[in-house]
């Protein structure tokens, strides 16, 4: 069994901070009224693509949290919620009366409803469905030949260093992260770029414990064993990630290239976080 | 028991010895830096455009190749550092690699139409997402039967273009995406300044300045 480290730890909560505390604040999309198309094969009812950009792209999906913290994006999150959502999605039967949640599954990562009778529920079949969708991708890293459509952004941690901190068995790790963003338009990439950008700067993230898994399984249903819980250090100490350097630069590129490439920028800033002991990654 | 003693200071003198050892100190740091750290700092981009260079290996005759114009890009970084040099009496102010010439257009007025190789490396530079094929003059003669009436853009002997374009526009008719496909696609940034920058150290050729001022050595 491998050993879950602290930086993966730090890297993951970064990433579920982007996707699920900064982004449903400004850039998630609510889509009603979608048919639902049941899938033999699968087993499940699958939601048309009736709104772009694709739910199915990678790093997108539904929202699957209620909405939580404050939408003051200069308030620093110290807890997430270790519930699903409850009015986030809703799915109707064939006569338009909402079916109780508790006769379906949802698959957040696909757009599906898998209904607690396989090809119906005590509600009546699964026919239509009101979402809010992840409006931009979150991809872990650079995303290479085969991105997901704009806008998107891609968060990469790249070179660190360790030094000491402080006089004793302390040090810190600094960690250099570049955020890429590509947008649909300039506009787009200069309200995104300065919405992440003003929810860095100056600013902490609170590590969370995901060594009981993310809040969605792999099959992109919910983990009900999800707590929310935050990281606690072997020395009890919170585990924190704090945010120095950060520095945003639009990159212009040609209109003869694609969309994909024309409206970018990068965000780039060093990622802190300190330890007592020698064993830096030590949970 | 006690004595007296008088002193007689030569303010004049002693200032002009101060300004003399000053004006020797900013010499020898502005020698320095002009002619050993600048210089090094440009070795070490070089360094990073030699990787860059690497990953364009399977193409070694593609006028895409920044191994083709290395000379041309140590010269801009030269000339740069000799334009951009500037004493005054608070410091030294140095400025190399500005990226407009890359092709970085973060302002209205860059160039949109350049098409000298240079331009280019801002791709290279910052990574270039998505699966891409350079359509070359020839390959254009193939598909329209005729060479390009336009200005190509950046590319000047060719262009780029994604592979569902590539698909789109029938392409594949006179070759394949794989033969057309260009080695950067999907690769990711190199930043060739930032890691340079990120090693460069400036101390021990500013101590190696002054050392050479207080044994009095003019560099």
């Amino acid at each position: 069994m491998s050993i879950v480290s602290l930086v993966r730890m730090e890297d993951m909560s970064l990433q579920h901070w982007i996707k699920e505390t900064l982004l449903p604040l400004q850039w998630i999309e609510r889509v009603v009224n979608v048919p639902l198309n049941y899938n033999g094969d699968k087993s499940r009812f699958e939601a048309e693509i009736t709104w772009l950009p694709n739910f199915l792209d990678e790093g997108r999906g539904w929202v699957y949290f209620e909405p939580y913290g404050s939408t003051d994006l200069c308030s620093v999150v110290n807890s997430v919620p270790s519930d699903e959502q409850t009015t986030r999605v809703t799915v109707y039967n064939e006569s338009g009366a909402v079916i109780d949640s508790s006769n379906y599954t949802i698959n957040y990562l696909d757009g599906a409803i898998i209904a607690s009778g396989g090809t119906s529920t005590p509600d009546g079949v699964p026919t239509t469905v009101d979402f809010y969708q992840y409006y931009v991708s979150v991809i872990d890293g650079w995303p290479g030949t085969n991105p997901p459509d704009s806008p998107l952004v891609a968060i990469e941690m790249g070179a660190y260093n360790k030094a000491p901190y402080q006089l004793g068995p302390g040090r810190i790790a600094r960690r250099n992260v570049i955020i890429h963003i590509y947008a649909t338009s300039s506009s787009e990439r200069d309200d995104l770029t300065e919405f992440l950008y003003d929810a860095l700067y100056n600013r902490h993230l609170a590590v969370l414990d995901y060594r009981q898994g993310e809040p969605l399984n792999y099959d992109g249903t919910y983990n009900t064993a999800w707590t929310g819980d935050l990281l606690q250090l072997d020395t009890d100490d919170d585990a924190l990630f704090n945010f120095r350097n950060v520095r945003a630069e639009p990159i212009s590129f040609r209109d003869e290239w694609s969309d994909l490439n024309m409206w970018r920028s990068k965000i780039t800033f060093v990622a802190e976080s300190y330890r007592m002991g020698l064993d830096f990654n030590k949970l | 028991m006690g004595f007296k003693a008088s002193l007689k200071i030569d303010t004049s003198k002693l200032k002009k010895i101060i300004k003399n050892r000053q004006d020797l100190i900013k010499h020898n740091i502005v020698v320095v830096v002009r002619t050993e750290a600048m210089p090094h700092l440009i070795d070490r981009i070089m360094d990073g455009y030699d990787r860059l260079s690497d990953r364009m290996s399977s193409l070694p005759d593609d006028p895409t190749n920044p191994a083709l114009w290395r000379t041309e890009f140590k010269n801009k970084l030269l000339e740069d550092l000799e334009r951009n040099l500037i004493v005054t009496d608070r410091g030294l102010i140095v400025r190399i690699g500005d990226k407009k010439f890359l092709g970085y257009t973060d302002d209205e007025q860059g160039d949109t139409s350049s098409t000298e190789p240079l331009t280019w490396l801002v791709y290279y530079i910052e990574g270039l997402m998505g699966d891409w094929a350079f359509i070359s003059n020839a390959t254009y003669k193939d598909m329209r039967g005729r060479g390009p009436t336009m200005p190509l853009g950046r590319f000047g002997e060719g262009f780029m273009i994604s592979r569902s374009q590539f698909e789109a526009e029938g392409w594949s008719k006179v070759t394949s995406f794989e033969e057309a496909r260009h080695p950067f696609s999907g690769f990711s940034p190199l930043d060739i300044f930032t890691e340079a920058l990120n090693e460069f150290r400036m101390k021990p050729f500013i101590e190696r300045a002054i050392k050479a001022a207080k044994e009095g050595r003019k560099l």
